[in-house]
């Protein structure tokens, strides 16, 4: 793989990490905290994904399928938390 | 050209369009003005992002017998809009203030 290729998109996911971030850190209720979190799990998987086509191997596979499953549960957990009442830690 | 040689610019180029959707997604986190406009920007561009970066580097490293990348691409699939889709529905039960456009008079 082309190296400034990788460069330039681990760059960018990285930007969009931060974005993220900003977002989950500033956010005005819970659920931007949770979409940017969200956000950040899978410009993780990206990054794996850029890292995995450099280096030629595809172990990095279980790691991607493992990482996002648990992104999806936490974010079904903290929904179903919410919608279950949870008042004063409700969307403020 | 070689047959190896097109699969692997054909991944570059899928690569490439799916950094540019994983960009614009995180351009919507940041800038829509809404969470359920955020939620929107998550659940399809990052969706189609991941997906088209999973299809690329399947192509990049030849390895479209392996069951795991079709089953991480049908992951994405399942998972990012389940989400999405979860916590704006959150939004709706709580009755979170909607964004409306200003320069817009309310309708009805």
């Amino acid at each position: 793989m082309n190296p400034l290729l990788f460069q330039l998109g681990s760059l960018l996911l990285l930007g969009a990490m931060g974005c993220g971030l900003y977002r989950s850190l500033r956010g005005p209720t819970i659920l931007d905290r949770m979409l940017g979190l969200d956000l950040v799990i899978v410009c993780t998987l990206g990054i794996t994904l850029l890292l995995g086509v450099m280096w030629e191997s595809t172990v990095f596979l279980d790691w991607i399928l493992v990482i996002s499953l648990l992104g999806f549960l936490s974010t079904v957990a903290l929904t179903l938390y919410l919608m279950r009442g949870g008042e004063g830690n409700g969307p403020e | 050209m070689d047959l190896s040689e097109l699969w692997r610019l054909s991944g570059c180029g899928l690569i490439v369009i799916g950094l540019g959707f994983t960009g614009v997604a995180a351009l919507g986190v940041l800038r829509l003005p809404d969470m359920l406009c955020r939620a929107h920007a998550v659940s399809k561009a990052l969706t189609l992002g991941m997906a088209l970066l999973l299809t690329g580097s399947m192509l990049m490293l030849d390895a479209a017998d392996d069951p795991r990348f079709l089953l991480a691409i049908l992951f994405q699939f399942l998972t990012i809009p389940v989400a999405g889709h979860l916590v704006s529905l959150v939004a709706y039960r709580k009755k979170l203030p909607r964004w409306r456009n200003p320069a817009q008079p309310k309708k009805g």
